[in-house]
């Protein structure tokens, strides 16, 4: 079994910032951007495979951003658990000390 | 879809620009993305144990496919920049031909792309051909920004997270150039561009893989194949300095010193556009292996491939044969035109074998010039090339392989084999490894050599004996000629076959474009010639 080190709070850093992170990805409209091609040259093929990449594109960032989120909900999720660990080891630890209190 | 001049006069650049523009700025802000999720959110370095190492390869996953994303973004800004340009020149093109037609009162149909001439007798084919042009020009501005945009959506498909691997076949080993054209075939569009992305080291010089793909994975290559010898290099070097067996280590720093010099050249010429890297092999023992083409190999109606001689070497001579290749092809193209013949033309400059040089090697029967040895070994890769583009294209080519001095013995040996070549020609050839043409697997009367005067290494005779002097090679004038009121030059000696204007250019032309009844026929034989015949039987 490995060892394990955790500073709670830098994982819950790190998930927030993926969570920022994934919401200026999803934000990144380039697909929308690309369709204009389409209208700029009328019967070029170019026109065809410009809207097909802008669909293509809106998938992957939105697939990402997805990605990103869950990501970021699984450091969070990681830090909590820790911390949950943490305070649950305290208390036995605390419950422990009591009764080693009562002995002679 | 047939593009009219009617919809390429309602193109607006400008929108083109814009896009790319705007691309741009979301470029920059996935740029800013991808900083962030390698300062700000990366799991803690002193995050340790099984949970850490299941975040941090997702994050990585995460942090590589967006930059993919980013890198690919790039790419579609550069070819709409690019498209931009040549759309306006195209509609500025445009605009010039239409005003001139109407200057000259002729009318332009521009859903048909017809001109109607004046009643003053204005030569309406003169606005036509230039329509032609123009329409050309549209059609190549539109085909590269497509193919650019398919490049990325291909791409795109593998690079989201959670993307399937697309499922590649592993081709068996020692297939001939005929399965492999018909393995890669049969890969999806996902799969030959995974196999290019990820693997460009499996097909860049296999036999039977298609023009662009070799290309693709070899430019891919490239930059790659650089930092590895730019590495050893500095290895060696250092090697070379520290202890003993210096001079060894120094003698080999020096070859790797000059692989990266070929390497240079060869991104030098394929900066004159319109090339393919259709072979890059830096794992010689002496020299790097390369050929490029001029044009398109997979579409080209055409094909020549030109072998070169002793003492070349991609560092030295890469960039002074595509010149003459690039030369010859439009010369080829420019002579089909006068018969009638709308042909595509694509030249190979191929340094696919290490050819003797005149250095220690010249000692050694497995490299030296006097030997046959570096000849056998590269007329075995020649004909696999030569059947590999045959292979790989949907129809024949009218294939031409031609051999340069020794590149000559190459290519004869090479031609002792099947390789579908429909006509051969040697220049200044020292001989062709045979002197029975019925060796050569090649179409009767198809087999040419040109020979200058003065030419002594073509009297040697030295590889199966002096071509000139073989029955069933016709020869082709060196001689100054005149054809059709313009004079052609003479060629003399071993080095000036390709000079521009030559009539042994013409000749080469001439063969490369199918048309041999033009060309003009000289047996090529003198003085040196009447002794070598003697040694010749």
């Amino acid at each position: 079994m490995s060892e394990v080190q955790v500073d709670a709070e830098q994982v819950r850093a790190a998930g927030t910032s993926m969570a920022e992170v994934g919401h200026t990805v999803g934000s990144c409209t380039m697909g929308e951007d690309l369709l204009a091609v389409a209208g700029a040259v009328d019967g070029a093929d170019a026109g065809r495979a410009a809207t097909q990449l802008a669909e293509q594109w809106q998938e992957v960032i939105s697939t990402w951003t997805r990605a990103a989120q869950a990501q970021a909900e699984a450091l969070r999720a990681s830090a909590d658990s820790y911390d949950e660990t943490d305070r649950a080891s305290a208390r036995a630890q605390q419950h422990l000390g009591g009764r080693l209190a009562v002995l002679p | 879809m047939t593009l009219t001049l009617a919809q390429v006069r309602t193109w607006r650049p400008q929108v083109l620009a814009g896009v790319a523009d705007a691309l741009s700025v979301r470029r920059r802000q996935l740029l800013v993305a991808v900083e962030d999720l390698d300062l700000e959110a990366a799991p803690p370095s002193s995050w340790t144990g099984a949970a850490a190492g299941a975040a941090t390869a997702r994050h990585d996953e995460l942090r590589e496919s967006l930059a993919e994303v980013t890198g690919e973004v790039a790419g579609v800004i550069s070819a709409l920049d690019a498209a931009s340009a040549a759309a306006q020149a195209v509609c500025d093109d445009l605009d010039g031909v239409l005003s001139f037609a109407a200057g000259q009162g002729c009318r332009v149909d521009l859903h048909t792309g017809t001109v109607h001439a004046s009643d003053d007798g204005a030569d309406p084919q003169v606005i036509a051909d230039r329509l032609t042009g123009v329409l050309s020009a549209a059609v190549t501005t539109d085909a590269e920004l497509t193919r650019a945009l398919h490049y990325a959506t291909a791409v795109l498909g593998q690079a989201g997270p959670g993307a399937e691997e697309p499922e590649v076949t592993r081709l068996p080993a020692g297939a001939t150039e005929v399965e492999v054209a018909r393995w890669w075939n049969e890969l999806d569009p996902a799969a030959q561009q995974h196999v290019l992305d990820h693997h460009p080291e499996w097909v860049g010089n296999l036999d039977g893989i298609p023009a662009w793909a070799r290309d693709e994975a070899n430019r891919t290559l490239l930059p790659r194949y650089r930092d590895e010898l730019a590495a050893e290099h500095d290895r060696l070097l250092d090697l070379a300095i520290a202890g003993p067996g210096g001079s060894d280590f120094f003698i080999r720093a020096g070859r790797t010193a000059k692989m990266l010099e070929g390497l240079a050249q060869i991104e030098t010429v394929l900066d004159r556009g319109d090339r393919q890297l259709l072979l890059l092999d830096p794992s010689g023992s002496h020299e790097l292996r390369a050929a490029v083409a001029v044009g398109n190999v997979d579409t080209a109606d055409s094909v020549g491939v030109m072998t070169s001689g002793f003492g070349s070497s991609v560092r030295d001579s890469l960039a002074s044969y595509d010149a003459r290749m690039s030369s010859l092809a439009d010369l080829a193209a420019t002579e089909s035109l006068r018969q009638g013949r709308v042909q595509e033309i694509a030249t190979v400059s191929w340094h696919g074998y290490e050819a003797p040089q005149v250095d220690t090697g010249l000692l050694l029967p497995s490299r030296s010039v006097l030997s046959a040895a570096p000849a056998e070994a590269g007329a075995e890769d020649l004909a696999s090339f030569l059947r590999g583009v045959e292979a790989s294209r949907e129809t024949p080519a009218h294939l031409v392989p031609m051999g340069f001095s020794y590149g000559s013995v190459v290519t004869g040996m090479a031609m002792q084999e099947v390789t579908g070549a429909d006509a051969m020609v040697l220049i200044g050839s020292p001989g062709m490894g045979t002197s029975d043409l019925a060796d050569l697997q090649l179409p009767e009367d198809s087999a040419y050599m040109i020979e200058a005067r003065r030419d002594v290494i073509a009297d040697t005779g030295w590889f199966g004996g002096d071509p000139s002097h073989l029955d069933g090679l016709t020869g082709l004038s060196a001689r100054e000629e005149t054809i059709d009121g313009v004079t052609y030059t003479e060629s003399v000696g071993h080095s000036n076959y390709f000079e521009e204007g030559s009539t042994s250019q013409y000749n080469l032309a001439q063969i490369l474009a199918g048309q041999p009844e033009h060309a003009v026929e000289h047996h090529g034989r003198g003085i040196g010639d009447w002794f070598s015949q003697w040694w010749s039987r």
